[in-house]
């Protein structure tokens, strides 16, 4: 699912009426997507504002009995009923034997599926946390933000640019792209950093299809206050990121 | 004068409450909601349709609430935006049904201005008429800000009562430039309005 997509659906998302794949993929696409996941939540803010401060106009008193009325013996959500036979003795008797083994495999098949979905759940308060650290990164006052842009060019807004986001106590630097175009063939976009005078390989940036990119890199070192410079360069595909050969193609310096 | 951060979080969890009493078949709890909301939803539908249908559909809205609580999941937005989209959705799908063009006069319902059908010829009165609808002042000085392609998309689709391809046939774009103009509007709004406690 795209941005496009999502953008298309948010409003059915915020509703509860998008299921299974669709639902998913969704959700999926608004942990990956940071634009996605601001514009969704200013925009149901922001509606929800606007409704809050429509001036009331008092309707007729009758309505409110008449919704009372409607409501009292209406269900609330779909229910469903399940009926259960009771089996006969005799039934039971003559099906216990082929039955035990059948049972056995149940419970073989819910232990499996309770720790696959465990191991699910394990992985999705990861995804939660890894996400509450890019917003705490992007969002926090105490953030750096860093904009690499063309060296020894002039402004231009629809220049390729970036931004890296680092925080003296956090364990993530975070670097974004935009209007990257794709890479020439057979190339790669890097991003390398330099602390104290040495260059670090920070990581491939990819861009997607409308020329975004997004990376987040963990680490251990909380030794963002050293860092002076970063920059990005196009690198060989495949080849071993240990040091930068191509020329800047974006950048920034520490003044 | 009302602030527009009145509903405050105090406010909120009362709404909350509410909800969950509303979930456990609660009719009470169903009472005191409409008793906030009503007034809100009754002037909305007053900007699209008779007083008449307004009130049919006040009630019909409150009803897919009873019904449809059960899908309002707060980690995906407010009760307010949520409980606003289904409004704006019972709306959309009752318009046709309802024939929306049928008008008569509203004016003598206090606080109450033309519909859209009869106002669609004057596109700048149409939104200031729009704009009354609140009664937050700082609300309106932050619409007033848009530019007055995005102003309009939002005035006319989100409160005048006209769908996005409505909008969009009426000025002759396509449907994918109005939904742009009112994302950006949008976006633009969240940025001049306060922060919410």
């Amino acid at each position: 699912m795209n941005c496009d997509e999502v953008a298309g659906l948010e409003e059915n998302y915020l509703l509860g009426d998008l299921k299974g794949e669709e639902m998913r993929e969704f959700e999926r696409h608004l942990k990956a997507c940071l634009i996605c996941a601001k514009r969704l939540s200013g925009y149901q803010e922001v509606l929800g504002l606007m409704f809050g401060a429509i001036k009331p106009v008092a309707p007729a008193p009758h309505v409110r009995n008449a919704v009372l009325e409607r409501v009292d013996d209406l269900p609330q959500s779909p229910v469903v009923t399940l009926e259960r036979r009771r089996p006969s003795k005799n039934t039971w008797s003559g099906w216990g034997r082929v039955l035990s083994p059948v049972a056995a495999m149940l419970v073989v098949g819910l232990t499996v599926a309770t720790v696959f979905l465990s191991f699910q759940l394990q992985q999705v308060k990861t995804e939660q946390a890894q996400m509450q650290q890019v917003l705490d990164l992007t969002s926090s006052p105490g953030s750096w933000i860093w904009p690499l842009t063309q060296p020894d060019v002039p402004f231009d807004a629809t220049a390729p640019r970036a931004r890296m986001y680092a925080r003296p106590d956090s364990s993530l630097y975070l670097l974004t792209a935009t209007q990257l175009q794709p890479p020439p063939e057979g190339q790669v976009y890097r991003a390398w950093y330099i602390m104290n005078a040495t260059v670090d390989y920070l990581g491939d940036v990819q861009p997607d299809q409308k020329g975004n990119a997004f990376l987040q890199v963990p680490t251990t070192g909380h030794q963002a206050a050293y860092i002076t410079g970063c920059f990005i360069t196009k690198e060989k595909a495949g080849s071993p990121p240990d040091q930068p050969t191509g020329p800047k193609f974006l950048a920034w310096k520490k003044n | 004068m009302d602030s527009i951060s009145a509903i405050n979080s105090q406010e909120q969890q009362a709404i909350e409450e509410l909800v969950k009493r509303v979930r456990l078949g609660d009719t009470q709890a169903l009472g005191a909601l409409y008793d906030r909301y009503a007034g809100r939803v009754y002037a909305f539908l007053l900007r699209a349709v008779q007083r008449e249908l307004a009130e049919e559909l006040l009630q019909d809205v409150f009803v897919a609430l009873w019904q449809k609580v059960y899908l309002y999941d707060p980690q995906r937005g407010s009760f307010n935006a949520w409980f606003f989209t289904l409004v704006r959705h019972r709306l959309y799908d009752a318009l046709p049904k309802y024939q929306k063009h049928q008008s008569e006069d509203l004016l003598s319902v206090p606080g109450v201005v033309e519909s859209v059908a009869e106002l669609a010829g004057d596109r700048s009165d149409l939104e200031d008429q729009v704009l009354r609808l609140f009664r937050d002042e700082e609300l309106r000085r932050a619409v007033n800000h848009l530019p007055p392609d995005q102003r309009q998309t939002i005035m006319m689709t989100y409160f005048g009562g006209l769908s996005h391809r409505e909008l969009a046939e009426k000025l002759n774009l396509p449907v994918s430039t109005i939904k742009g103009r009112a994302r950006l509007g949008l976006q633009r709004l969240r940025q001049l309005l306060p922060e919410q406690s």
